[in-house]
């Protein structure tokens, strides 16, 4: 009973509802929103892929230092004591993995930049 | 390298921007009309459009592959309105309790009043009950008239609605239901046809 007279009144909303002229938006608002997106989808920096030759590289160099780096596992001991040179060769490789992390970043920061300068010209 | 990487990323963008047209021409007047059903403003009502746009925009690429753009959009609509709520509660509650309290007595008739400009009707017929239907919609709760837009105007179903609010399917069918049991509770005036 209740639920039919649920559809009796869902049917008369609908009914007025498809009578109603619904709002749209004002062609200046859909123009200027329009070019606001656009300018937004240029902005984005669309890389190219990364060749397969690079990735290729990248896990030899990796399988390469691990097949080296294996054997002197076993002359590492907790209580060793650090001096100056075997810090400054730690604080070496930790900064080249740090700038090795950071490189995309700080590249596509760069393109990123110099894409919204020529757009701004464009547009 | 430089000059085909920036041939490739123009030839790229001219491709997004097509497909974001064609997303955008399809989808923009049910994104309006959810925006200005929400806020019940049409002031509010474009820039929660525009922000919708820039966002879709912005993730535009997560959009290419997506089953459901549809339901994505609409979400994003909701969120930023809610974010917006959030926001105008936090900056209400640095006002004084009695311009809150005015506010609060004069927003219902002014509510009524942008609705009122929202839903122009075809005929002098049905000006006085698409009016009427417009600010019963004013009326209801934030949660009833977000369910009965997305259900009755954008065409969505339970499922979907339940994905766009996070809320459980059943939840979202009792809201309905409630929701046009007042909405008829309060168009009692006009006779069934």
């Amino acid at each position: 009973m209740e639920d039919k007279d649920f559809q009796k009144d869902l049917e008369f909303i609908r009914t007025h509802l498809k009578k109603m002229k619904k709002p749209e938006p004002s062609h200046e608002l859909v123009e200027k929103t329009r070019n606001l997106c656009h300018q937004k989808l240029c902005s984005r920096v669309f890389s190219p892929a990364i060749p397969k030759y690079i990735w290729i590289a990248f896990a030899l160099t990796l399988i390469l230092i691990a097949i080296i780096m294996l054997p002197f596992t076993k002359s590492l001991k907790l209580d060793q004591s650090l001096d100056l040179q075997n810090a400054g060769v730690l604080i070496l490789i930790a900064q080249n993995a740090v700038m090795l992390f950071f490189a995309p970043v700080v590249i596509r920061k760069f393109r990123g930049k110099q894409k919204i300068g020529s757009n701004a010209l464009t547009i | 390298m430089t000059s085909e990487h920036d041939q490739s990323a123009k030839t790229k963008n001219a491709e997004n921007r097509k497909m974001f047209d064609a997303l955008y021409d399809h989808y923009k007047s049910d994104v309006y009309r959810f925006a200005v059903y929400l806020t019940k403003n049409r002031g509010e009502a474009e820039e929660l459009f525009q922000d919708t746009w820039l966002r879709v925009a912005k993730n535009f690429l997560k959009a290419v592959n997506m089953k459901k753009v549809k339901s994505w959009i609409f979400t994003i609509t909701s969120n930023l309105y809610k974010d917006s709520l959030r926001k105008k509660r936090v900056r209400r509650s640095f006002l004084f309790q009695t311009m809150e309290q005015a506010g609060n007595n004069q927003s219902p008739r002014e509510n009524a009043r942008s609705m009122d400009n929202l839903s122009h009707t075809d005929s002098s017929e049905q000006l006085d009950i698409g009016r009427a239907i417009s600010q019963a919609l004013t009326k209801l709760p934030e949660q009833h008239r977000q369910i009965f837009v997305l259900k009755e105007m954008a065409g969505f179903k339970y499922s979907e609605i339940s994905e766009i609010l996070k809320l459980p399917e059943g939840t979202v069918k009792s809201v309905l239901f409630r929701a046009v049991k007042k909405l008829r509770l309060d168009l009692k005036a006009y006779s069934q046809g």
